[in-house]
This record gives C-alpha cells, structure tokens and sequence, in this order.
C-alpha cells in the first residue's frame, strides 16, 4: 500500500495549522495567566513544525529556541507581578478557568461593568480583577474578527511563488555569508539596538551603593518571598466597598 | 528517525539514568566519614531498581485546587525532550539515530522544552513554594541557555560544522579540550547548570522549598522526574564529550566504549566535585550567570576565532 506524499504534505500542513489557530484560540479564552502564555508558546511550536515540513530547518530551531525561552521569561514576569500568582487567592483553576464569558454568566454575573446599585460577591469581585479578558472580550472579539479578515485578504490576494528546487548549501552557511555581507547593516545595527537595552537594563537596576542605607527598600519579590502575600480577601472587600 | 534509532535512543536515555542513580548512590555512601564496606558498594549497583521502585510505589499527596492538565504534562514533557535529546548522541560514526547537519544547535533548542516541563510540574500544584521554585526554573533557562550556547561553541568554529559526528571527526588529532582549555572550562560550568547539579540546583532546590518541582507527585510520575534529572546530566555529559573529549576516538578499543567510558566518567566529575562547593542563592546564581559567564563566553569566542582563522588560513585545522 502506497501513500500519497502530497495528501500527507496536506495532512501535516492542516495539522500544524490547526494547532496553531486552537492554541490561539485557547489562549484568548482561558483565565490562567499561565496558560495563556503556555498557548502561545504551543501556537508558535506549531508555526516552527510548518518550517519544518518547508525544509528550513535552520528558522524552524530557531523559531521553537526563541519561542520557548521567551515565552517562559513572559511567563515569569507575569507570575512575578502578577497579585497573587497561584496562592490561596487564586481562582479555582479546575473549575472556572475556561470561558471567562461564559463562566461569568454560569455565576450570574454580567461580564461587562456593574450597573448602579448592584452588589456582587467577593469571589466574582476576585475574579474580575484577576480576570485577563472578562470586560475585555466584547472589544476582543470584533476586532480579531475584523484582522482575520484583513489578514484573509492578504494571503488570498498575491499569486505566490511555487518552487521544486531545494536548497543546494547548507543553510546555516548561506545565512551567515548574507548576515555578514548583503545585511550586514542591519545586522550590526540590531546588535546595537541590543546592546542599548542591555545598557539600559543596567541602567534601571543598578543599585545605588553610596547612600546604601538610606535607599527605599526594594519592592519584595514573591520569588523571594516563600511565605507569600497577606491572607485572602483583605484588599478586595476594601476595593468593592 | 527509524526504529533502530528510536530504540538506540531510548536506551541510552534509560541506561543513562541508571548510571546517574548509581553514581549519586555511590557518592552518598562515600562521603560519609567512613568509606563503605563492600556490600553497600555493591548494593549500590541496585541502587537505580530500588530508588525507583520506592518512588513508584509512593503515594501521591491529594491536592486542593492543582491544574490537572499541566501537572499531568509535566513529567511527560521533562521525559520526552530527554530523550529526543539523545538523538545527536553519535556512540560512533554510523551508530547515531539523526546525523543532523544542526546537531549541536538541535541539542541546545530540545533542552527548552524540557525546563517548560519541570515549569508545569511546579506550577499545576498551585502552592506557594511550588510557584517559588517555577519561578527560579524560568529564570534558570534564559541564565544557561545563552552561555552554554556560547560556551560550546568554539567546537564549531573549528570544526566547521554543527554536526556532532563532523565535531568529532575534526578532533582527531588532537582534542579541543587542550586546544580550547576555556571553552571547557566554560562548559563545564554551565553543563552544572543546565543539568540542575548541586550548586545550582535551585529549581529543585533542596529544604528552603521543600524539594522544589515534582515535590508533589507521587507514583511512576516521582520516577519519572528523578529519572529524568538523572538522563540530563548524561545527556550534558555525552555533549561535552563529543565537542570537548573527542567523542569515540581512542587507542585499542571500540569507538562505542570509549565513548560510554569517557561520558560516565563527565557524569562522575559533575556528580561529584561540585560537592565540595557551596550552595548559590538565586540572585548569586543569576549574577554569576550574566555577569560573569557571559561577557567569559563572549570573549572565549572571541579568542577562539583569533586563534582559527590564522590557523584555518595556513591549513593546521580543515
């Protein structure tokens, strides 16, 4: 029994493109921070899976490389100033953590602003203030919508290029040659850029050593802090009232 | 990757685990004051059977509110970025599963994955201590990935080529560990790094988070996650050995041996010597990290290419 390699090349390619679009998808609608950069992490592996079956395999490492390394640092800055990154205060992550829409409505509460007058439990309270999309889904969805087909339009519109030829050379040399000689100027002109964040970086944190003493204490990490934030509910009925 | 190949690697990753149990079983029962007697030597050899059969059969702790899906992902991601992992492993010439021409770049890309496992395990218990130690796992990879990266390097640059068979083939005359004493010195660093071993181990780190990530599973998931940690430090270790110790090549017996000798032998060094040293807090792990192993890095790439290129221009080195 024979297989057909185009109808295999299609299978792939609906494959990856599918779990691309779903991981975007779920990382609109989820209410975990966590996951949220999770599923994009996922979406964007699935975009290197597609380089992959193109034969670059050179953009395809470095798609998933930057990918993973820099979704995981997003993923740290948020639980680092996140309010209060899974401790006693997080939403209940088995339950409602799906559909923020949705699952406002399943607690009987509107997911747009309150109206004058009405009262809401503490725990929806929570959950608006740690929601990432609960007000934020009805001017989300149009113009997602809008972009998809703008976008639609732009990839209908060309006839693009088809070739057979597969690269003759391995890729990393032809990648290093052009760096270093057809874009060589914005080459050197990144690491520049580069080298100005790293400087200012710097700049922002240092630590002032000559007045040492007299320095604001420095705001405390919850990485730092294995006891965690101040017991639940506190800042939040203080919020409602 | 055939049949073949998969077998090959799944095999080295297990047989690399064990050796790492039996190692780490060792080096407890000798730096106790006395040195064992004979038996506790030899009952070390079952130490891999033994330790992972307790954890196995550990019961699991019933959470309150975990996040089942990323809990259940830990463990199977941490396992199998370790063993794709040891697809560019080349035993000898022939006896790799994926003689890829982005071998070592292929080797430090697949590590990522499996720290977003070890971030999940930590993460889907949804405590505080188990943020803590997801936390430092994030901030672990971005410290190593940068500067062993940059540390491996200078194997490449003279051997031009990225394939790890090709690296080994260049160093037949003569090791890049003598040519390139900085670049090992490098690797060696942060090899402990990216394996978790004694002074940075943070993620895991020992009683001030209470075992850190995993401490929660129970059962094969436990085994699973020690195991794991265990392949790692040879997955390190076998890529240290191809770019830095010549991979199969020596005198008198087979390239397959030689290669196991030399890797279990890394594995022993990295299991062993950082004993002597004392644990880093997160912010002196980070700071040795980005202040001192990376601009070191930086510059060893740069000696190395002012050493090459006069060399590859007069033809010592292909």
């Amino acid at each position: 029994m024979t297989v057909d390699p185009g109808l295999v090349a299609w299978l792939v390619f609906g494959l990856l493109g599918g779990i691309s679009v779903a991981a975007a998808v779920g990382m609109t609608i989820t209410m975990s921070m966590y996951r949220a950069g999770l599923a994009l992490m996922i979406s964007f592996l699935a975009l290197a899976g597609l380089f992959f079956q193109l034969g670059a395999d050179l953009l395809g490492l470095i798609q998933v490389m930057m990918n993973v390394a820099g979704m995981s640092l997003m993923i740290l800055f948020m639980v680092m100033l996140m309010m209060d990154p899974g401790g006693e205060m997080m939403w209940d992550m088995a339950r409602q953590m799906h559909m923020p829409g949705i699952g406002a409505y399943k607690m009987g509460m509107p997911p747009g602003g309150l109206t004058e007058g009405e009262t809401r439990e503490p725990e929806a309270q929570m959950m608006v203030d740690m929601a990432m999309s609960t007000g934020q889904v009805r001017f989300a969805l149009p113009i997602s919508v809008v972009s998809t087909i703008v976008l639609g339009f732009i990839v209908a519109r060309p006839i693009w290029p088809t070739t057979l030829s597969v690269p003759s050379r391995e890729a990393v040399d032809v990648v290093g040659e052009l760096l270093l000689s057809k874009y060589m100027i914005a080459f050197e002109g990144a690491a520049l850029l580069i080298v100005s964040g790293i400087v200012a970086a710097v700049m922002l944190g240092r630590r002032e050593s000559d007045d040492h003493e007299s320095a604001q204490p420095a705001i405390p990490s919850v990485l730092d802090d294995p006891v965690g934030p101040e017991p639940p509910g506190t800042q939040h009925r203080a919020h409602t009232s | 990757m055939n049949v073949s190949g998969a077998l090959l690697v799944i095999s080295l990753a297990i047989g690399a685990a064990a050796t790492g149990a039996m190692l780490s079983s060792w080096i407890a029962a000798w730096s106790g004051l006395r040195p064992p007697g004979a038996a506790a030597t030899l009952a070390a050899l079952g130490a891999p059977f033994a330790r992972g059969a307790r954890l196995a059969s550990r019961p699991g702790r019933t959470l309150t509110k975990p996040d089942r899906l990323l809990r259940a992902s830990g463990p199977v991601l941490a396992a199998g970025a370790v063993v794709l992992a040891y697809a560019v492993v080349p035993l000898a010439p022939a006896t790799i599963a994926l003689d890829l021409h982005l071998g070592l770049f292929y080797f430090i890309v697949i590590l990522g994955p499996l720290m977003v496992g070890f971030m999940n395990a930590g993460w889907g218990v949804n405590g505080k201590l188990d943020v803590v130690a997801t936390g430092r796992a994030a901030a672990h990879i971005v410290a190593y990935e940068v500067t062993f990266g940059f540390a491996v390097l200078g194997g490449p640059m003279m051997a031009q080529t990225l394939s790890t068979v090709g690296i080994v083939e260049a160093q037949r005359h003569v090791w890049f560990a003598v040519l390139q004493p900085g670049s090992f010195a490098l690797y060696a660093v942060s090899a402990l790094f990216i394996a978790y071993r004694y002074p940075f181990d943070l993620p895991f780190g020992g009683p001030e988070i209470a075992g850190g990530v995993g401490r929660e599973y129970g059962g094969i998931e436990r085994a699973i996650i020690a195991g794991v940690r265990h392949a790692l430090l040879g997955a390190v270790a076998a890529i240290g050995v191809v770019v830095f110790l010549g991979g199969w090549l020596g005198p008198v017996l087979p390239g397959p041996v030689w290669f196991v000798v030399k890797t279990v032998l890394v594995m022993s060094a990295f299991s062993a010597l950082p004993l002597l040293l004392p644990r880093l807090r997160l912010d002196q792990m980070l700071a040795l990290a980005w202040k001192g192993l990376l601009p070191a890095s930086l510059a060893n790439i740069i000696l190395v290419g002012l050493v090459t290129f006069p060399a590859a221009a007069l033809g010592w080195i292909p």
